[in-house]
């Protein structure tokens, strides 16, 4: 019996084998056909917004391809995955260029994935950059530049006119929280529309400048400070404008909180609040929205400590993908920067600004849109759509410049630098425990999340609840 | 005295089993309530629900979410969705049968090792596997590939239908296929031709456990199809309600998403429908013991 | 497909047992193509450093993955609550499941097919889709959860923060994306039973207890272990419903192996420490399945 039960068991191992060895022989064997094609073909991968996409698909592509007929562009359409781009990498079918913020891609650089393009392009090809951009995609102090900046971003404060007719309290804490509450306890508006408990290291590190800290101590490179009274200070901000002060809402945890794609959009965009956090890269949804009641401003100087709410300043680049990852010949990697040169010229950015609102980061185009929206003749299309006036919009994009040219962090794109987002990302069920709880207190969070960004990511973040 | 008992009884019995099963209905029904009521409204998210907006009202009944997914590329992927379920349930269906009636049927040494072997593999999930399979199917050229995608499908549904085809075919009388073979056909034609006829029930069981597996799939798929043309429905609703190049604003559109799962869920619905009846006959000949 | 000659020359060859195989080969095939390769590069990764920062410079480590998994304690609560997960769902499932089997097989039960139907339609509708839907529907200020549970006077529930109530949202959730599966399962089983069966024991006087347990049970039990198992083993592989509607929160307290590995891996790039946690998961796995499989007797049913 025994001995049946064994040979029965040695024939199906044989069986598993035989199977085994030719599928690896066959998988060896194989050859996949290589496609012939005329000129360099070059993929892309972007995950631009619509009205992005728009702006890139009718004026910037074309003219590519007329300038560059010998040139083919692959586009590939990914929503924000990082994680695949880093597995095609590993399988050497990365694509050849590649649309990212720029703390991905510092992340992705210091895996050695992005290539330096300082050497490509020479130092001098850079000035025509904004600083605070450029330095977003630089490490080694200029030496290196992983990405050319396509914009600037920062967060900033969107409002509803038709609750803070007086925009003169948008300027500090002690006259907006007042005035908020009232506007809670006369109309049932929430004052702000903010997911504390989903929140961005993007936007958490705004309110720690309000109370002293800085993320990397403006300009020092290295590890941010994150343990600090600053940042309890922070947590207990939002806690009390939710819980004491019952002006911002208590959106909950998970995905589809945050921004105008999110349930803080939907309620600022249907009117039930009246302030919300968000970017220039969300000017066009908020435009259709709120069309003539829209404002933008800066973020608010803390009474209390008299420093400003600043936002870190980043942007959103292009970066050309090393040949290990991509399998990229000497002519795709030309290709590939003759692309990017492209998408990160004045024209190209002037171009999708008119589309799609994206503040440019070269100067060129940056100056004259200040300059006219100085003077108050500022009107594109998107925003004449929706029947404001140069005047009018002009004001908000004042405002968003104002933010832009202000109180701002630079952000040194160290890989430090993404695992601080992902803590801030990975302490969302901490911030649930403190917030909702209070099970946890707001030091316990500061110090979970210091210890993960110190530790490159290595430990695993939620281990320090 | 014991008919008044039994009477009471039975009036018990009966009024219980509606109460619960009324309560079963209303669990059931309440979210697929709330998604149908949300595609005929003009509701945008969850920010303006209240619970007045579960009674439904006429006035403000609209079709404009359904008119925004008709904008989209609705009918295109649906017909990949549809392409890529049907190849993964012919892959699946045939690979499961062959092997339920080997197992039912013939002599084979080791079976059980083996069989306990290849079902144990299969616990490795997708998320623990998928960079060795992108590597290998980049390879192999299979990325972008329908076909890639079908071999994965078919393998996560193939184990378990060979089980479930295993145990229907050893209800089924030797004598069956036996008649068929006086008939002079070859025993493996026998087979197929008299089991496949029997086992309809089971063999719609596995139709619509690889068809849901292929069609509502989207962890897999989104990582090995980066092309807009092999869009399913999957993709294009997260497309749609994510990235919402449907739409003219940014924010998840919570009825256009509503609109966009209905449509999706249609087809699916529809099938069970038609074929609920084998579902319930599954056993009906097998008597599984 | 297979015509006779051809069988007849390979039985000559290698012997009828062996030709018997030619069945099997497609589904051998079909799983060592999809998951041999795989397996055994998650195997060998969890050997090594291979993560972002040694994408392509892994070296081999040992078990120094394990190690940290283990000496970190994290693990523990980890597997624990997979288990709670797993047989948290799959408990309620098979019951609720068993319960409206039950009551729609009951002879002269009205509108049996519709209500079935009806029953039918969570389990119709994409799980991914179903599972957004409920997440908004639990949300702590706007969901309708909460905004019904207030007509009562309860005040609002955290659902996604505090341990109990995320628990609750998983099961209830769970529950409702599976339960038509098992009532479809053991409904056709039920559905075997000849009436007679039924008939002769309410002639012998038992009551419907009774007949349950002597006459619908026994018949059903296989098909209640099998159903069990593989759903068992699926629960505990299944990544979604924890994934989007809890991401493992409040802290770690609802991961599971399967979305923790998944978060190591795919969030931190941490490949290796992920693949570390997939082996043992399905270490685990497959030591209780083979256990479970053998225990009920459903080994010898399947094979």
């Amino acid at each position: 019996m025994t001995n049946k039960v064994s040979m029965n068991l040695w024939v199906a191992v044989l069986v598993v084998v035989v199977v085994a060895i030719v599928g690896v022989a066959a998988y060896y064997y194989y050859k996949p056909s290589s496609v012939p094609s005329t000129g360099v073909s070059i993929t892309f991968w972007e995950a631009f917004s619509p009205s992005e996409y728009n702006a890139f698909a009718s004026k910037i592509l074309p003219a590519f391809e007329a300038q560059h007929p010998n040139i083919h562009v692959l586009i590939t359409n990914v929503s924000l995955s990082t994680s695949n781009f880093e597995t095609a990498a590993v399988a050497a079918s990365a694509p050849n260029v590649y649309v990212d913020s720029n703390n991905d891609e510092g992340l992705l650089y210091s895996a050695g994935l992005l290539l330096n393009l300082n050497p490509y392009l020479g130092s001098s090809y850079f000035s025509q950059f904004a600083t605070g951009p450029l330095n977003s995609v630089s490490v080694q102090n200029g030496t290196v530049v992983f990405g050319l900046p396509l914009n600037e971003n920062s967060i900033l404060m969107y409002y509803n006119k038709a609750y803070i007719t007086n925009s003169s309290v948008l300027s500090n804490t002690g006259a907006l929280l007042p005035y908020l509450t009232n506007l809670n306890n006369t109309k049932g508006i929430w004052g702000f529309a903010y997911g504390m408990g989903a929140t961005y290291g993007y936007v958490e590190a705004a309110w720690l400048a309000g109370f002293g800290g800085g993320l990397f101590k403006y300009g020092t490179y290295g590890a941010p400070t994150l343990n600090s009274s600053a940042m309890v200070n922070a947590l207990e901000f939002w806690y009390n404008q939710t819980f004491i002060n019952h002006i911002n809402p208590d959106l909950g945890s998970g995905s589809g909180v945050s921004f105008a794609s999110g349930l803080e959009g939907q309620l600022f965009e249907t009117g039930k609040a009246a302030i919300m956090f968000d970017g220039p890269w969300d000017l066009v949804p908020l435009v259709n929205a709120l069309g003539t009641n829209l404002g933008a401003a800066p973020l608010p100087k803390v009474s209390s400590t008299g420093q400003y709410f600043a936002p870190i300043l980043g942007s959103n680049a292009i970066a050309v993908t090393v040949p290990q990852a991509s399998g990229a010949s000497a002519a795709q990697i030309n290709a590939s920067i003759t692309f990017a040169e492209f998408l990160a010229s004045s024209q190209a950015q002037a171009w999708m600004y008119n589309g799609s609102g994206d503040l440019p980061s070269n100067n060129v185009v940056l100056s004259q849109l200040i300059s006219s929206a100085q003077a108050g003749t500022l009107l594109p299309p998107f925003a004449a759509a929706e029947n404001l006036t140069a005047a009018e919009f002009s004001g908000v994009e004042q405002g968003i410049l104002a933010q832009e040219q202000g109180h701002t962090i630079p952000q040194p794109s160290t890989p430090q630098m993404n695992y601080y987002y992902s803590g801030v990302s990975g302490m969302h069920p901490e911030l649930g425990l403190y917030y909702t709880n209070k099970t946890i207190t707001a030091q316990d969070v500061a110090s979970c999340v210091q210890a993960f960004v110190a530790s490159n990511g290595t430990i695993t973040l939620p281990a320090c609840s | 005295m014991d008919v008044n008992k039994y009477t009471v009884l039975n009036f018990i019995k009966w009024t219980l089993s509606y109460i619960v099963i009324g309560m079963v209905l209303i669990f059931a029904l309440f979210p697929l309530y709330y998604i149908v009521l949300l595609s005929f409204s003009k509701i945008p998210s969850i920010a303006t629900l209240s619970l007045s907006s579960l009674i439904p009202n006429f006035s403000d009944f609209t079709l404009s979410a359904y008119e925004a997914v008709m904008a989209s590329p609705f009918f295109t992927w649906l017909i990949n969705s549809l392409v890529l379920a049907a190849g993964t349930v012919a892959v699946a269906l045939s690979t499961a049968f062959l092997a339920g009636i080997a197992l039912s049927r013939l002599n084979i040494p080791g079976k059980k090792a083996l069989i306990v072997f290849l079902y144990i593999l299969t616990f490795f999930p997708f998320t623990a596997i998928v960079i060795p399979i992108y590597l290998s199917y980049s390879h192999l050229g299979l990325l972008n590939n329908y076909l890639g995608l079908i071999l994965i499908y078919a393998s996560g549904t193939a184990i378990f239908g060979a089980y479930m085809s295993k145990i229907f075919i050893d209800s089924v009388p030797k004598d069956y296929e036996e008649a068929a073979m006086v008939d002079g056909q070859s025993r493996f034609m026998a087979f197929l031709t008299v089991l496949f006829r029997i086992a309809r029930p089971i063999v719609i069981f596995l139709t619509l456990l690889a068809f849901i597996a292929a069609y509502t799939d989207y962890a897999v798929i989104n990582v090995l199809v980066s092309k807009g043309s092999l869009y399913t429905l999957m993709l294009g609703l997260y497309h749609v309600s994510a990235t919402a190049s449907g739409s003219q604003t940014a924010a998840v559109n919570l009825n256009i998403f509503a609109a966009f799962s209905i449509l999706m869920g249609l087809p699916i619905v529809t099938l069970y429908i038609v074929f609920q009846k084998y579902l319930t006959q599954m056993y009906s000949v097998s008597g599984i013991r | 497909m297979f015509p006779n000659a051809f069988k007849i020359g390979l039985e000559k060859t290698f012997g009828k047992a062996l030709t018997n195989y030619v069945y099997l080969l497609p589904i051998i095939g079909l799983i060592l193509f999809i998951f041999l390769y795989p397996i055994a590069y998650g195997i060998y990764i969890s050997f090594t450093n291979f993560s972002l920062q040694h994408l392509f410079n892994a070296t081999i480590v040992g078990f120094q993955n394990y190690y940290l998994l283990f000496q970190s304690g994290l693990i523990y609560p980890i597997i624990l609550q997979t288990l709670i997960w797993t047989v948290g769902s799959i408990v309620p499932m098979v019951l609720m499941g068993m319960l409206v089997a039950v009551i729609l097989n009951q002879k002269g039960f009205k509108l049996k097919l519709p209500i079935f139907t009806l029953i039918l339609l969570p389990w119709a509708f994409p799980a991914f889709i179903s599972l957004l839907v409920w997440s908004g529907m639990w949300n702590t200020h706007f969901g309708i959860i909460n905004q019904f549970l207030s007509l009562f006077g309860l005040s609002q529930i955290n659902w996604l923060y505090s341990v109990i109530p995320a628990w609750s949202v998983l099961i209830i959730t769970n529950l409702w994306l599976s339960f038509p599966y098992y009532t479809a399962f053991f409904l056709s089983s039920m559905q075997s039973v000849p009436d007679e069966f039924h008939e002769s024991a309410k002639v012998d006087g038992a009551n419907m207890l009774q007949r349950f347990s002597r006459v619908t049970w026994p018949s059903i039990k296989g098909a209640v272990a099998f159903a069990s198992i593989s759903g068992f083993i699926f629960t505990w592989n299944n990544f979604y419903p924890i994934y989007l509607l809890t991401s493992g929160g409040p802290g770690t307290s609802t991961y599971s192996l399967t979305v923790y590995a998944y978060s190591q891996a795919f969030s931190y790039y941490n490949y290796s420490l992920g693949a570390a946690f997939s082996v043992i998961s399905v270490v685990i796995l497959a030591i209780m399945a083979i256990f479970m499989l053998k225990y009920t007797k459903v080994l010898d049913m399947i094979s």
